[in-house]
C-alpha cells in the first residue's frame, strides 16, 4: 500500500473530504450542533432572548481539534457559517480583527456553496416562509426575479429584520442581502466592505458608500450578522490553537485582550456560537487561570475534553484508512499485521494523530509487524527529536514545512491582490516580531493602534516603522501627514507593498509622500511580494510550531525550541531586505521612490517600473521613472530600455513592455 | 605625611560564593547585597544560582518549596495565616503560594483545622471529599437529634451520644497505615484517587497529582503501574501531554511514559464518556 493516504497528518480545517469516524467525540460534536441549532430556534421563536454560546474543548496535540471543525463543517453544510480564527502571534485580536475573519471566511464554500449563498439563502428563505434547508435553490428562485422585484423582495426582508432586532445597522445588513446578486467586481468590493478593511475609491463607488466601515460600526456589524445569521445559518466561531496566546514572559495582556474579545462578543454578538480549542495542559494551567472571572464565565460556558480513541475505535480508524487503498491486495488488517495493530489499539495515551504516524511509518519501513519500529527512535538530550537516519531528516521535513507555510503565504497574499487589499497589518506585525527574534541588534513594540505601528530598537537607536495598508487616497494621505509631524521628532520609516505602490493619480497623496520623504528622519522602503510572504510564512511556522503542529519524518511533534533553531540555523532572517533595510542610512535604499534625497539616476529602475506596469506608453514609462527617480530623463530611460532590449518588446514606437520569462 | 593609596586586592568570587552558602545553610537566606560588592556580585549570584537557591529582587535563599517540605518532612503542619514564619527571605503571599502549589500537586494536603486553613503531610489521615460529607451528615443528624429532645424537654442517654459521635467519622482510609510503600495497589483505591484529584468541569485527573496521593504509600512506580494496568483494562484514559514545558522535572517523573516518547498526564474514567 502506498503511504500517501498518511501524508497529510494534520486536518485541513477546508478540506472537502474527509475520513470520519462519527462515534469518536460524538459528544462534543452533539454540543456544537445542538448550540447552533438551539440558537436557530430562539432566534425564530424568541428573538428578544437570543443569547450567545460558548464552548470550551481541550485535547492534547493531535486529539482532533481541527478534525471537529471539518467535521461540523460537513455534516452541518449550509445550516451554519464556520469561521476558523488562529490567534494572531504577538499582536491582540480585535472585533475588527474578527469581523474581517467572518467576512473572508464567508467567501469558502462548503459542499459548492458558498457561505455568503447559506446565510443570505437561508436567511431570506426562512424569512418568505420557504424551506430554509435550501438556500441555493432560493437565491436562484430569487435571481430569476427582474431587478425591481428581486429589490422588493429584500426589501421587505431588511424591514422584517428591522423590525425584530432594531439595533442591526441597516446599511451593513442591506449590503450583505444584496451580495449573492451582486456582479463579480461588485461582490468583491462589497466583501472588502462588509470585512471593514479599509476600500478604494473604486471599490466604494461600486459599493456606492462614502467611506470604508469606521472603527464604531465595527462591533454593531458583528451584532447584526450574528443576529441575522441566527435565524437560517447561526455563525460558529472556532477560534483554534489558543496556546499561541501565552506570552513567554509574564505578561498576560494578550490573553486578557482575548478574554475582553470573547466576553464582548458573547454580550454583543447574540446568536454567535463560539467555540475556544486549546491544548489541554496550556488551558488548564496557562489560560484559565489568567481569565478573570467574569471572562470565565462567558468563555467556558461549558468545558469539553477530547476523548482519544478507544481500542475498538482505533481498530475502526484503521479499518477507514486502509479502505482508502482502491487495490487492496488482503482484507484488513492487511497492510499493517495483526500484531501491529493489536499492539496499536492496545497502547495507552494514542492520539489520532500518532496511529497515523504509526502507520506510515509502518508502511515506510517495510518492517514485518514484528519488529519493534519505535526502538529505532531516539530523543536527544536538549529534546529535539531526531530521526534515526540523522538530523539531515528532520532538516528536511522543516524544510519542506516552510515551503508549505510559503506557499499558503502566497497563496493568500494573491486572494488578497485579487480583491485590491493589502496584506493585514496585524498579520504582517505578527510576521515583524516573529522575525525580530531572529536577529540579535533588533528588538521590536507593536502598537496597531499607533500610526506607526512598530517601533525598533536597532544598533543606530530607536525608529518607527508604519505598515501603510491604507487604500484609500486620503486615509493614506492622512497617515503620511501624521508620520511627517512623527518624523520630525524621531526616524520613520513608511512600508508598503509593491504592489500596492501609489498610482499616478493621487495627486494629493504622492505630495504628502513627497513632504514626508523630505524630512530628513524619513525613509521609505518597499515590501516585496516574497518578502511579505516569508514574514507571514514564519508567523504561520512558529504558531504551529507551538501548537505541536510541525512534526519530524517520523511524526512526532517537533518542540518549538527545534524549529526556532531550524529557522535560525536556515533560514538567515538577518539578511531578509526588509530587515537589513532598517539599518541603513536613507540614501542608500534603493526604492525612495522621493528623488529628492536620491543621488543621481540609478539604472535598472525603468525595467523594475515597467515590470510593475507590464505594458506602457514610453510617455506614462518616463513619467512613473521620474517620479522613483527624480534623476532620471526621458534619455536615460530610453537608454536603459535600448540596453535591455532583449528583455523589453517594443509595440510600434510608442508602447513598451517586457518580455515573458523563458 | 603622605597618604599612601591602599592597592586594592580583587575579590575572588569563589570565597565570596562559599561564604554565601555557609550562612544561607544557616539562615535559609542572606541579602543580595551582601553576597558580595558590586563588581563581582552578579557572578556570584550567577553560581548560587546554579547551586540551587532562589534568586530574587532582594535575597538568595533556599526554594521555599524546600524549606516547607523540610517542615512537613519533620511532621510539622503549617497554618497558612502564619506561614511565612516558617520560611526566610520570603513574602507571606509567596511562601502561601509555593504552599498551595505543594497541596495542588498532591504533595501536602491542606486541611481546616477550626477556622484556619493548614498544610499538613500527605500522610496524615485526612477526612475529605466523601468521607467529609458523609461525616457532615451524621453530625448534623445528631445535632438535629439533640435539638429535638431539648425541644421537647426531654433527655438523651449519654452512651447513645457517644455512640453517635464515634460513628460520625467514616473508617480511617489507607493513608492512615504507616508510611510504608505497598507493592499491591487494588484497582478500588487508584480510582478514588483518580477521582479525588478530578477536575469538576471536564472529568480529568492531573496524573502527578494522583501519584502523589498515591506513592507515599505505595510509591511511584506501583502507581504508574496501576495506571498503565487500568489503562489497558479500558477503565481509564491516560493522555498524552501536550503542554509546553508546563511540566516539572518531579511532575515529569511521576507521568508514565506514552507513544513516542510523551508522557501520559491526564487520566479520565472511561464510564464517564457519552
Amino acid at each position: 500500500m502506498s503511504t500517501a493516504p498518511f501524508e497529510a497528518i494534520h486536518a485541513d480545517p477546508w478540506a472537502d473530504q474527509i475520513v470520519d469516524l462519527p462515534s469518536l467525540n460524538a459528544d462534543v460534536s452533539s454540543s456544537i450542533e445542538d448550540a447552533t441549532a438551539r440558537q436557530r430556534d430562539v432566534a425564530r421563536r424568541q428573538p428578544k432572548e437570543l443569547r450567545s454560546s460558548s464552548l470550551v474543548v481541550v485535547g492534547p496535540p493531535g486529539a482532533g481539534k481541527t478534525h471537529l471543525f471539518a467535521r461540523l463543517r460537513q455534516r452541518l453544510g449550509p445550516r451554519a457559517v464556520f469561521v476558523h480564527i488562529r490567534p494572531l502571534l504577538n499582536s491582540e485580536m480585535t472585533a475588527r480583527f474578527v469581523l474581517q475573519e467572518i467576512a473572508r471566511q464567508l467567501s469558502y464554500a462548503t459542499m459548492g456553496l458558498r457561505q455568503t449563498d447559506a446565510l443570505v439563502g437561508s436567511l431570506l428563505a426562512h424569512l418568505d416562509g420557504a424551506p430554509a434547508q435550501f438556500p441555493r435553490a432560493f437565491l436562484d428562485d430569487l435571481a430569476r426575479l427582474d431587478g425591481p422585484e428581486r429589490t422588493r423582495h429584500l426589501e421587505d426582508a431588511l424591514e422584517s429584520v428591522l423590525a425584530t432586532w432594531q439595533d442591526a445597522d441597516e446599511s451593513y445588513l442591506r449590503r450583505l442581502l444584496s451580495v449573492p446578486f451582486d456582479a463579480p467586481a461588485t461582490r468583491r468590493a462589497t466583501m472588502a466592505w462588509l470585512s471593514g478593511r479599509e476600500c478604494d475609491e473604486a471599490q466604494l463607488q461600486r459599493v456606492g458608500a462614502q467611506s470604508s466601515l469606521q472603527e464604531e460600526a465595527v462591533v454593531p456589524a458583528l451584532r447584526t450578522l450574528a443576529a441575522v445569521a441566527s435565524l437560517g445559518s447561526p455563525i460558529v466561531i472556532v477560534f483554534d490553537q489558543l496556546e499561541n496566546l501565552i506570552d513567554g514572559q509574564e505578561s498576560r495582556s494578550r490573553l486578557l485582550a482575548y478574554g475582553n474579545l470573547a466576553a464582548e462578543l458573547v454580550d454583543s454578538a447574540r446568536g454567535v456560537v463560539l467555540v475556544h480549542m486549546a491544548i489541554d495542559s496550556e488551558w488548564y494551567r496557562a489560560i484559565e487561570p489568567a481569565l478573570s472571572g467574569a471572562q470565565q464565565s462567558r468563555i467556558a460556558m461549558r468545558t469539553k475534553a477530547l476523548s482519544l480513541p478507544t481500542a475498538h475505535e482505533r481498530e475502526e480508524l484503521l479499518r477507514l484508512w486502509s479502505a482508502r487503498d482502491p487495490n487492496p491486495k488482503a482484507p484488513f488488517p492487511w497492510p499493517f499485521g495483526e500484531r501491529r495493530v493489536a499492539r496499536w489499539c492496545s497502547a495507552p495515551g494514542m492520539t489520532p494523530r500518532m496511529l497515523l504516524v504509526e502507520c506510515r511509518s509502518a508502511l515506510e519501513s517495510g518492517y514485518s509487524d514484528d519488529d519493534p519500529i519505535e526502538a529505532e527512535r531516539e530523543v536527544v538530550s536538549d529534546g529535539v527529536p531526531v530521526h534515526p537516519a540523522g538530523a539531515g531528516v528532520l532538516n528536511d521535513s522543516l524544510a519542506d514545512e516552510w515551503a508549505r507555510q510559503v506557499e499558503s503565504a502566497r497563496r493568500a497574499l494573491d486572494e488578497l491582490a485579487g480583491q485590491g487589499q493589502c496584506a493585514d497589518p496585524a498579520r504582517l506585525a505578527d510576521g515583524f516580531m516573529s522575525a525580530a527574534g531572529f536577529v540579535s541588534n533588533l528588538t521590536l513594540e507593536v502598537n496597531l493602534r499607533a500610526t506607526a505601528q512598530l517601533g525598533w530598537g536597532t544598533s543606530a537607536g530607536k525608529l518607527r516603522m508604519a505598515l501603510l495598508h491604507q487604500n484609500h487616497p486620503r486615509s493614506l494621505g492622512g497617515t503620511l501627514a501624521k508620520l511627517a509631524n512623527l518624523a520630525e521628532k524621531e526616524p520613520v520609516v513608511a512600508l508598503r507593498e509593491r504592489v500596492h505602490d501609489l498610482p499616478p493619480t493621487w495627486k494629493d497623496t504622492l505630495a504628502k509622500r513627497a513632504a514626508l520623504l523630505a524630512q530628513r528622519r524619513a525613509k521609505w522602503v518597499f515590501l516585496e511580494r516574497e518578502d511579505t510572504a516569508r514574514l507571514l510564512a514564519l508567523a504561520s511556522m512558529l504558531t504551529a510550531g507551538r501548537s505541536g503542529d510541525i512534526t519530524d519524518a517520523l511524526g512526532r511533534p517537533v518542540p518549538l525550541e527545534g524549529v526556532r533553531r531550524w529557522v535560525a540555523d536556515t533560514l538567515e532572517v538577518a539578511t531578509w531586505p526588509v530587515l537589513t533595510a532598517l539599518t541603513e542610512a536613507p540614501a542608500e535604499l534603493p526604492d525612495q521612490p522621493d528623488a529628492a534625497r536620491a543621488g543621481p539616476f540609478s539604472p535598472g529602475i525603468a525595467l523594475g517600473v515597467l515590470r510593475r506596469l507590464r505594458v506602457a506608453s514610453v510617455d506614462r514609462l518616463i513619467r512613473e521613472v521620474a517620479r522613483v527617480d527624480r534623476a532620471a530623463t526621458r534619455a536615460s530611460t530610453l537608454a536603459e530600455l535600448e540596453l535591455a532590449s532583449d528583455r523589453v518588446l517594443w509595440i510600434g514606437a510608442a508602447v513598451v513592455c517586457m518580455r515573458a520569462e523563458p | 605625611m603622605p597618604k599612601f593609596s591602599r592597592a586594592k586586592v580583587p575579590p575572588d568570587p569563589e570565597v565570596l560564593v562559599a561564604a554565601a552558602k555557609a550562612v544561607i545553610d544557616r539562615e535559609k537566606a542572606i541579602p543580595r547585597s551582601k553576597v558580595g560588592p558590586p563588581s563581582v556580585r552578579d557572578r556570584v549570584l550567577d553560581a548560587l544560582r546554579l547551586e540551587g537557591f532562589e534568586v530574587t529582587a532582594k535575597v538568595v535563599r533556599v526554594p521555599i518549596e524546600e524549606q516547607l517540605g523540610a517542615v512537613l518532612r519533620d511532621g510539622g503542619y503549617l497554618a497558612f495565616n502564619t506561614i511565612a514564619s516558617h520560611v526566610r527571605g520570603a513574602t507571606a503571599a509567596e511562601a502561601k503560594q509555593v504552599a498551595t502549589t505543594l497541596a495542588d500537586s498532591g504533595r501536602a494536603r491542606k486541611i481546616l483545622r477550626t477556622a484556619t486553613e493548614t498544610l499538613v503531610p500527605v500522610t496524615e489521615d485526612v477526612v475529605a471529599d466523601k468521607g467529609l460529607a458523609i461525616a457532615s451528615k451524621r453530625a448534623s443528624d445528631l445535632a438535629r437529634q439533640l435539638h429535638n429532645a431539648a425541644r421537647k424537654g426531654v433527655g438523651v442517654l449519654r452512651s447513645d451520644i457517644a455512640q453517635a459521635l464515634d460513628g460520625v467519622l467514616p473508617a480511617p482510609s489507607r493513608s492512615a497505615a504507616p508510611h510504608r510503600p505497598d507493592s499491591s495497589l487494588e484497582l478500588d483505591v487508584l480510582l478514588r484517587a483518580v477521582d479525588a484529584t478530578r477536575d469538576a468541569k471536564v472529568g480529568l485527573s492531573f496524573v502527578p497529582k494522583v501519584v502523589g496521593l498515591l506513592s507515599a504509600d505505595f510509591g511511584h512506580a506501583t502507581a504508574q503501574k496501576a495506571l498503565l494496568d487500568a489503562a489497558s483494562r479500558g477503565l481509564l484514559e491516560l493522555r498524552p501531554e501536550g503542554g509546553l514545558g508546563r511540566l516539572s522535572e518531579a511532575e515529569r517523573m511521576a507521568c508514565p511514559e506514552g507513544p513516542q516518547g510523551t508522557r501520559l498526564s491526564w487520566a479520565r474514567r472511561i464510564e464517564e464518556q457519552g
